[in-house]
């Protein structure tokens, strides 16, 4: 499973970003092989980023987001793609996939 | 933790200015960020030194290199918004209209379009006294944006970290559009100033609904109280049945119109707007300390 989320910089022990779209990375977490990607936010964009976050995700095959509170479009753009989406915490990324793996038994 | 708390409205000219610059003075330690970019006019009230200025790089557009071109015009008329125009033959490209969304680079058969950023405004960081001010301004013809919103939020953000500042306050953006989101977006605390107008109440349920979906914690303002009892009223029952807490009331002042025709803060007037404003005060201390 591949688990998206927003970080400030480009380390695992890095605090989950509070913006979504506007995130200054991306990280992708492959539960299978406990790999982290990251990736700088690519979407220089003045209006709409939150529903091309959501594709950028599902096109690398995310299905699950742990992330700030998504606005509108991209609650809808998350819920087309069939992307299940959790309210991160205040904590670091591993912290927040740690959280989740431990809550849903992974 | 520093405090980020947001004053926004559904409808413009509620008050929201007017609100946070005198927030500004009573909050000790705040950097002000003013996010309604298409009518920045908080730094109007300080009389500010400027510190710092930034550029801001907009949207894309598109340009056409005519060495390529071969005049078919097909980009003219594919050109959802009406961006190219023909002059003497060839297309030209209203850089105003062009939204860059590079529909006609990926048709053009000559392969002549590309797309290139420009400067669009600037933002800056000011300082009266105490108070920092960080605010934007646009070239004519360009607009707002949730991104040029999200780096004064951001430049105001290092700031607060790097100075120590307690709060940032922000003038948001009216409407509950990209550029309203993007003031509201991971705030600790909203104010929704409204007023008693039916616009007002109209506007104030679907800014609340906007606040409700980002799961910001909120409370109401009711600016011009006293203009409407029967839309007050309605306003009050509306946030009672909706279970939100009103923070106060302030009345209708011709002070206020003083106040901003002198460019100047309504603290400094001794008037009924100020005192039902410094109760808001009192009041939102309570509740955010």
């Amino acid at each position: 499973m591949k688990i998206g989320l927003c970080a400030k910089q480009e380390i695992k022990s890095s605090q989950v970003d509070d913006r979504f779209a506007r995130a200054a990375f991306f990280v992708i977490y492959d539960s299978s092989t406990s790999e982290y990607i990251f990736l700088q936010n690519p979407f220089d964009v003045e209006h709409g980023a939150g529903p091309k976050v959501i594709e950028f995700f599902a096109e690398k095959g995310v299905t699950v987001l742990i992330a700030p509170t998504l606005g509108p479009n991209a609650q809808k753009a998350a819920q087309m793609a069939g992307m299940s989406t959790y309210e991160q915490n205040q904590s670091s990324v591993e912290e927040n996939i740690k959280a989740f793996l431990e809550k849903h038994k992974i | 933790m520093i405090e980020q708390l947001a004053i926004v409205s559904g409808k413009g000219g509620t008050g929201k200015t007017t609100l946070c610059t005198a927030l500004g003075k009573l909050f000790k330690n705040t950097i002000i960020a003013d996010c309604d970019v298409d009518a920045a006019n908080t730094a109007l009230i300080f009389k500010t030194d400027l510190i710092k200025t930034y550029d801001y790089i907009g949207s894309r557009k598109a340009f056409i290199d005519y060495g390529k071109c071969t005049s078919c015009n097909l980009c003219i008329d594919k050109c959802r918004f009406g961006a190219i125009i023909e002059k003497n033959r060839k297309p030209f490209i209203n850089s105003i209209s062009c939204e860059g969304c590079g529909l006609c680079a990926s048709i053009c058969p000559a392969e002549a379009i590309s797309f290139s950023v420009e400067k669009a405004g600037e933002y800056y960081i000011c300082r009266e006294g105490n108070i920092t001010l960080v605010h934007a301004q646009l070239y004519p013809g360009e607009d707002t944006s949730g991104k040029l919103i999200a780096q004064v939020r951001k430049i105001a953000l290092e700031l607060a970290q790097s100075e120590m500042y307690d709060m940032i306050l922000i003038d948001g953006s009216p409407g509950i559009g990209c550029a309203a989101i993007s003031s509201i977006t991971a705030v600790n605390h909203v104010i929704i100033v409204t007023e008693s107008t039916l616009s007002g109440l109209h506007d104030l349920r679907r800014i609340v609904s906007i606040t409700e979906k980002l799961r910001r914690p909120f409370w109401v303002v009711i600016n011009k109280f006293d203009l409407n009892s029967s839309i007050t009223e309605q306003i009050s029952k509306y946030c009672e049945s909706m279970n939100i807490k009103i923070l106060g009331c302030i009345p209708y002042d011709k002070t206020v119109v003083k106040a901003i025709q002198e460019e100047n803060n309504i603290l400094e007037y001794d008037c009924p707007a100020r005192n039902s404003i410094v109760e808001i005060y009192e009041t939102l201390k309570g509740e955010i300390l």
